[in-house]
């Protein structure tokens, strides 16, 4: 695809996602995983995990953020640009047309608020069908489910997310050189 | 965090807005698409100096994101190789399938159950025996199917998943009226 196609189909796809993608943060990674990785093969399910650490690290908008990851990786910085301009634009819009037109909203009514719960479910069952995918493609040995079921329980437990990473940033650190020096080889080796 | 920053600067120190008003902008922010310190930011800058303030607002608000996130991009690219950072990759990766379950247990909290999924009263009862939730527990069938055919929607087909979310707020509405 061209230069421009990529811009074009960056700007489209978060755009569509800041409209009617409602949960925020991660409940964007489904569709960036479709399109992206599935359907355009531009990017690894090991591009989308660092993703996720850069967004949940660097501090900011977890939207921005994943805008401006996806953007550079598909087409550079001005891919990033225009990601950003995507996933912002439709809160502009929506917000300037509320605020001039309707200056009081009533957040009550019956039908919307269940339209709403039928997204967020629907949002729900698809980020899990993402978690399963992403389980069997980066989960490799025993020892990396045991890593992620620890790390999950972690945070369910209410451990601050930094540590986690942090936790999670040692433990590859010790497993990938310590270990490997001693021919105890717990992670495969990557084609990398 | 940026909300309650909002509220400490235009509420308290600058006094541009109520606390009422506030809360009707949260509510508001959080019902419209798109980030909710977003909306919040942009509806702040409307009220304050009409579209050129909205924008300003919004753009203010991107700018640091966009130049933090760069520079980390930019300096995973160029260390990506070191063998440090490869090690420590693989384990954050790991860390990060983690926080995806962990969201994939905060959204079923806020869809398919009534009530977050109690822990506390679980991890009493395995240790003590003592079962004393602290709330009604149940399981919200329309909702739970709503997930259920989703999941596996996008595990076995390639149905685009924008339309499949319009698609369940349309029934899901449809069957309330």
């Amino acid at each position: 695809m061209s230069y421009i196609g990529r811009l074009w189909l960056l700007f489209i796809t978060f755009f569509k996602i800041a409209l009617f993608v409602i949960g925020g943060g991660l409940a964007m990674l489904p569709v960036i995983e479709q399109t992206f990785t599935r359907k355009h093969k531009w990017l690894t399910p090991e591009d989308i995990l660092d993703m996720v650490i850069i967004t949940q690290t660097v501090p900011g908008l977890i939207a921005v953020n994943s805008a401006v990851f996806v953007g550079r990786k598909v087409a550079g910085i001005g891919g990033a640009l225009i990601s950003v301009f995507g996933v912002v634009l439709p809160s502009v819009i929506i917000i300037l047309s509320i605020a001039a037109f309707f200056s009081d909203l009533s957040s009550n009514n019956p039908i919307v608020i269940h339209a709403f719960s039928g997204i967020r479910a629907c949002v729900t069952g698809v980020l899990i069908a993402t978690a399963i995918r992403f389980m069997r493609q980066i989960v490799r040995t025993w020892i990396d489910g045991c890593c992620v079921i620890l790390f999950s329980l972690l945070l369910i437990s209410r451990v601050n997310p930094i540590y986690v990473i942090a936790i999670s940033m040692c433990l590859g650190i010790i497993t990938v050189h310590i270990l490997n020096k001693h021919q105890i080889i717990f992670l495969k080796k990557d084609k990398s | 965090m940026i909300i309650p920053f909002l509220m400490t600067t235009f509420v308290e120190e600058r006094q541009v807005l109520t606390l009422n008003e506030f809360g009707n902008l949260i509510a508001i922010a959080q019902m419209t698409p798109g980030a909710v310190s977003m909306n919040a930011s942009t509806y702040i800058g409307f009220l304050e100096n009409g579209f050129w303030g909205a924008l300003s607002a919004s753009l203010g608000l991107i700018c640091p994101t966009i130049f933090l996130s760069l520079t980390a991009v930019l300096m995973l690219n160029k260390w990506k190789d070191k063998p440090w950072i490869t090690g420590l990759l693989k384990g954050a990766r790991l860390g990060a399938l983690g926080m995806i379950i962990y969201a994939c247990f905060i959204f079923m909290d806020m869809s398919v159950f009534s009530m977050p999924i109690p822990w506390q009263s679980i991890w009493l009862f395995l240790t003590t025996a003592v079962w004393k939730p602290d709330g009604v527990f149940f399981v919200l069938v329309p909702e739970l199917i709503i997930a259920i055919t989703a999941c596996l929607l996008t595990l076995k087909t390639k149905i685009p998943i924008i339309p499949m979310i319009i698609m369940a707020g349309i029934i899901s509405g449809y069957i309330y009226s």
